[in-house]
Order: structure tokens, then sequence, then C-alpha cells
């Protein structure tokens, strides 16, 4: 878990090093925006890395539509 | 977007539609012989969707939809916005997951599979950064390229194709054909995703309509050559049936693998589609908050979908079997909310001077 933890994060700081210059110049609402995303992308992998049972979104909505669905 | 032409929009179009619906024949189980038709019945019904949706835009002179939903409801357009940002991430998600389990199943299988996911992704991310330019480009270079390869299979194939799998022709299974059609509402009406990022001056209603009617003619097309090559009881149990329909093509002893030829013409068109999905998402969030940039938002937005592909399906099989419930969302997307934006979605009366 912590090695491909630790691929994302690089990733991340890579992606930061190359775009700051350019994030920089631009309303601090991108800044804000670029890195709250990051930090849900690396708890959304580290979440799903971490546990075995963790909720599946998609499995979850599917429980609640199926009862309306037409077709079985 | 900058002014686009009319081959280009029907180009886009195309590219949106058609690959993952060729990857994804696997609802041949409910409407057997006649799956045809359910792609033939779900285009009808988007034919109406897009003239609401192109009417809707028309109102707005130099608009897309995004900017005349934003610009006539400053929250609720905000609001809906959102919601369509959701949808069309939630479609990025999946077919990222779609194209990782397809490479770790078919073409590298000792890859990590966050190795395949980060390049994919890193892919569509730069074509992104390009801009709409860039997306049009290679939607004008891949998509006749593929169309063109389409019908070299029906070519090559021709001589293998079985009638008998067609029988009975005339018994139709209207239940199933029912089904069937619900299942892949989805998938053809991915074609609403035009008037949201193609200003309402660009484009003219029968625009979006011929990509919609010949992107369905090549899905019928490629469904007819599956059933008339492989027949649905081979059919409907494959993972990747189109897949299989290209292995059969052997042009000769020396090319037997012709199938790596097909996948690597096919592979860069599905990335030109996921392409489409983040640029729609960087693009409504940049009219959603106009001091974002689209540009900067591709990366953030292309990592969060990597982590959401690992994180919302458990596995390939709940995410097939997740595509019955997807249907009913989609129709909220799809229908439901672009006949709310017709009936609604119209310029502010100027108050009168005296």
């Amino acid at each position: 878990m912590i090695s491909l933890s630790l691929i994302l994060i690089c990733c991340i700081v890579l992606i930061l090093l190359l775009d700051w210059k350019v994030l920089r110049t631009l309303p601090s609402a991108n800044r804000w925006i670029a890195c709250s995303l990051y930090v849900l992308s690396l708890g959304i992998f580290m979440y799903n890395l971490k546990f075995d049972n963790n909720i599946t979104p998609t499995e979850w909505i599917g429980h609640i539509i199926r009862k309306w669905a037409p077709f079985e | 977007m900058n002014k686009i032409t009319t081959r280009q929009i029907i180009l886009l179009g195309i590219v949106y539609m058609l690959p993952f619906v060729i990857n994804e024949v696997r609802f041949i189980s409910t409407a057997k012989q006649h799956t045809y038709i359910t792609y033939l019945a779900a285009a009808i019904l988007f034919m109406g969707v897009l003239w609401m949706l192109s009417r809707s835009a028309k109102r707005f002179a130099n608009q897309d939809l995004f900017q005349s939903l934003v610009s006539r409801f400053p929250v609720i357009g905000r609001g809906i916005g959102f919601l369509y940002l959701m949808f069309f991430l939630f479609i990025l998600t999946r077919d990222l997951r779609i194209m990782v389990d397809y490479t770790r199943v078919i073409l590298l299988p000792n890859t990590p599979f966050i190795v395949t996911s980060l390049l994919i992704i890193a892919t569509v991310v730069f074509i992104v950064r390009g801009g709409p330019r860039t997306l049009i480009s290679l939607s004008e270079i891949m998509g006749p390229i593929v169309i063109v390869a389409i019908f070299f299979m029906l070519i090559m194939l021709f001589k293998d194709f079985h009638l008998a799998n067609m029988m009975p022709f005339f018994h139709m299974d209207i239940p199933g054909v029912g089904e069937g059609t619900w299942l892949v509402l989805s998938s053809s009406g991915q074609i609403i995703m035009l008037p949201f990022i193609i200003s309402s001056k660009d484009y003219r209603y029968r625009d979006p309509l011929y990509s919609l009617v010949i992107g369905t003619l090549l899905i019928v097309l490629v469904v007819l050559m599956l059933v008339l090559v492989i027949g649905v009881p081979v059919a409907e149990r494959l993972m990747y049936p189109s897949y299989e329909l290209v292995r059969e093509i052997r042009v000769a002893d020396f090319l037997d693998r012709f199938d790596l030829i097909l996948v690597s013409l096919w592979y860069p068109f599905i990335l030109i589609n996921m392409a489409i999905s983040l640029y729609v998402v960087c693009y409504g969030l940049k009219i959603m908050l106009p001091s974002v940039s689209g540009k900067m938002m591709a990366a953030p937005i292309g990592l969060l979908s990597f982590a959401c592909s690992a994180w919302f399906f458990r596995d390939t099989v709940q995410m097939l079997d997740f595509n019955r419930q997807w249907a009913w969302i989609a129709m909220v997307f799809e229908i439901i909310i672009p006949i709310g934006i017709f009936m609604i979605l119209r310029p502010r009366k100027t108050p009168l001077n005296n």
C-alpha cells in the first residue's frame, strides 16, 4: 500500500512542480481546487487500498435503484 | 469552443458514441439476434432529445448549454451544471476502469494496474491540455480511420457470415428487445454531450443528428457482424465479443494476429473518447466557476477519476451488473433533465421602458 501511495504522491508532486509556475499567476481558487482534488484523490486511493471491506459506491447505489428497475 | 465545422461536429459525436458501445455489446443476451433493433430504437428516441436540446440552445445566441444555463439561472443552472459534471466524471471513471481491465486482460497481463491506469490517464490529460483544437484534430484523424477499419472488417468477415445465426428472423421477442433498448439507452444517449460544449451558432440540428445516425448505423453494422459470424449463444458469453470478432479475421498465415493492428487503431480512438469526457468536465467547471482555468483542472480531475475508477467498482462483474441500474441514472440526465431544460430554459423577457 505504501509503495503504491508513494507512486501517486510522486505523480502529484511532479504535476504540481510542472504546473506551479502557471498556477501561481492564476486566481487563488485554481490552487485551492487543484490541491483539494489532489488530496481527495490521494484519500480515496489510500482508503481503497487500506480496507478490504470498503463501501463500493456503485454497489450501494445499485441496491437502492434495483427496486425501481423495470427489468431484472 | 472555437469555430467548428459540420464534419468536425459529426466526427466528434461519432467518436464519443462508438468506441465503448462496440466494446460493450454484451446486451446481446436480452434481445438475441434482434439486438440491432435496440440501438435503432434508442437512436430514434434520442433524435427527439437532441431536437429539444438544440432548440433550447438556439434560444441563446452564441452560447452553449452550459453557458445559457448559468446565464439564465445563476443558482439552479449551476446546480444542474454540476450534476452534469458529476455525470460525465462518472462516465470517464467507468471508461477508465473498462480500459484498465481490458488492457490487463488482453494486452498487458503482467503490468501493475497503477502503471496502466496512470499511463492512460496521463495521455488523456495531455490531450485535454492541448485544448479543443487538439481534440477535434485527433477526432478528424482517428474517426475516419476507424470507420474505414469497420468496413474493412465487413469485407474480410463476409465469407464467414452464417445467415442461420439470424434465425428465427421474424419471431421477435418483444420484452427482450424492450429490455435491450432500456440497457443501450445510456450509451446511445451520450450524444447529448454535443450541445453542452458547442456554441449554438456553430451547428444546426442536423449536425448532431447525422452524428447520431452514422454512429448508430456503424454500431448496428458491428452487432450484425457479431451475430452473423460468432452467433448469439457464443457472443453472449464473451467478455469482449467485439475483440473476438476481430480475432476471426485472418488475412493470411503471416498476418494471423490481425487483431493487434485493429486494436492499435481502436485504442487511440478510445483515448480520444475519454479525453472528450474529461474536456466536458473541465470546460463545464470553467463555465460554472469563471475564475477557474479549465486547462489547469485537467490533471487534478484526471487524477480524481483515476482514484475513483478503482474505488467505484468492486470488480468487472459488478461493473457490468451496475449497467442495469445505471440506465435509470442515465435516463434522468439524458432524457428527463433535457426535457426540463427544453420547457424551462428561455431567455429573460426584457422589461418595458415605459
